[in-house]
C-alpha cells in the first residue's frame, strides 16, 4: 500500500514519475468503476467512461492544482461523462427505470466483493439480493447510495450539486424502497 | 423522538457533531426502529464494497496504454485523414473529367498505385506496431 497522498501523486507525476499515474489509477479504480457500472449499466459503455476519464485526466494532470480535491475532481469528471453517455445516446432509460409494464430494463446481477462462500453463504445471498434491489432504484436514490460508499453526505451534495437535505433524503427513500423490495421477495 | 430517528443516518456514517452522536446513541439504545434501520445500513454498505474493476479496462488507462493513445489520436489520426484525403484526390483527378487521358492504361495505373499503398500501408503498420511495442 502506498502512502502517499493523492497530491503527491499527482507532483510525482507531473514531474514524470508515470508510476505515481498508475497508482492512482489504482487507488480509485474499484469505485469509480462501480459507479459507473450501477448507473450505465453496460460493461462496454462503462469501461469506456472510465477510460476517457482517466485518459481526460492524464492529459490534464499539468493543470491539476494540488490542492486536496482529487477525488472530487475524478467523480466529477465521471458523473460528467455519465451525464453526456445518456444525452448522446438518448438513454431514456436513465430518467425511468421501468418498462411499460413496471418491469425494471436491468436484470442482470451485479458483481459483489463478497466473503467467500465458505465465510457464510447467506450473507452472500443476502448481499447479491441487496444488489440487484439496489439496481431497480430510480436513478437519484440509486446515485445518492453508491455515492455514499465513497464520500460523506456533504462531498456528495456538493458533487451532484444537490442540497445535503435533498441527497439524505434521496439516500433515506433508497434505502426505504430496498427494504421492502427484500421484504416482498421473501 | 421522532427527531433523534431522522438522525440514524447521519449517527451511522459518522457524520453526526459529538453532542447529537451522544444523544442519538442514548436515544437507539431504547429505539427498536433504529436498531433494525441501523443493521440493514450495516447489511447494505457490505453488500455494496466495490469489487475489483476489471483488469482489462484497468489496464487501458494505466499511462503507458494512454500515452499510446495520445500518440494516436495527436499524430496518426491526423496523419491517416490526411492520407485518405490525399488518396481520395488522386482517384478523383483519374476518375474524373481528367481521366480520360489515363482511358487506355487506366486499370493498369490503378493496378500499380494499389500495389504500391498495399506496400507501403503494410510497411507503415509494421513500424507503427514496432514503435508501440517499443513504447
Amino acid at each position: 500500500m502506498n502512502g502517499q497522498s493523492d497530491d503527491e501523486l499527482v507532483v510525482g507525476f507531473q514531474n514524470g514519475d508515470e508510476g505515481c499515474f498508475n497508482e492512482l489509477v489504482y487507488r480509485y479504480k474499484n469505485m469509480l468503476y462501480q459507479y459507473i457500472m450501477v448507473m450505465v449499466r453496460d460493461e462496454g459503455a462503462a469501461g469506456d467512461i472510465f477510460q476517457e476519464v482517466f485518459l481526460n485526466f492524464y492529459r490534464r494532470i499539468h493543470d491539476y492544482q494540488p490542492e486536496g480535491k482529487l477525488k472530487s475532481y475524478l467523480f466529477t469528471s465521471t458523473r460528467n461523462r455519465i451525464l453526456n453517455y445518456f444525452r448522446d445516446k438518448d438513454k431514456l432509460v436513465s430518467l425511468d427505470d421501468t418498462d411499460e409494464e413496471g418491469n425494471p430494463y436491468w436484470h442482470d446481477e451485479l458483481p459483489g466483493n463478497d466473503p467467500q462462500p465458505l465465510e457464510g453463504l447467506e450473507k452472500a445471498e443476502l448481499a447479491q439480493r441487496i444488489r440487484n434491489a439496489s439496481l431497480r432504484l430510480p436513478p437519484a436514490q440509486r446515485e445518492a447510495i453508491y455515492l455514499k460508499q465513497y464520500m460523506t453526505f456533504k462531498e456528495a451534495s456538493e458533487l451532484l450539486n444537490r442540497p445535503l437535505g435533498t441527497v439524505l433524503a434521496d439516500h433515506h427513500r433508497g434505502i426505504r424502497k430496498m427494504q421492502k423490495m427484500l421484504q416482498n421477495e421473501a | 423522538m421522532k427527531n433523534e430517528c431522522e438522525n440514524m443516518t447521519l449517527y451511522f456514517y459518522g457524520e453526526l457533531e459529538p453532542q447529537q452522536a451522544a444523544a442519538f446513541q442514548e436515544h437507539l439504545a431504547h429505539c427498536p426502529h433504529c436498531q433494525r434501520e441501523m443493521a440493514f445500513l450495516q447489511q447494505t454498505q457490505q453488500a455494496l464494497v466495490p469489487p475489483a474493476a476489471p483488469e482489462q479496462v484497468v489496464q487501458g488507462a494505466l499511462a503507458p496504454a494512454l500515452a499510446g493513445k495520445g500518440w494516436w489520436r495527436r499524430v496518426f489520426k491526423p496523419a491517416l485523414a490526411t492520407a485518405l484525403v490525399l488518396g481520395a484526390g488522386v482517384f478523383l483527378f483519374i476518375s474524373g473529367p481528367f481521366g480520360s487521358r489515363f482511358d487506355d492504361d487506366g486499370q493498369e495505373w490503378m493496378a500499380y498505385i494499389s500495389a504500391e499503398a498495399d506496400e507501403e500501408y503494410n510497411s507503415f503498420v509494421a513500424d507503427f506496431e514496432a514503435f508501440e511495442e517499443k513504447f
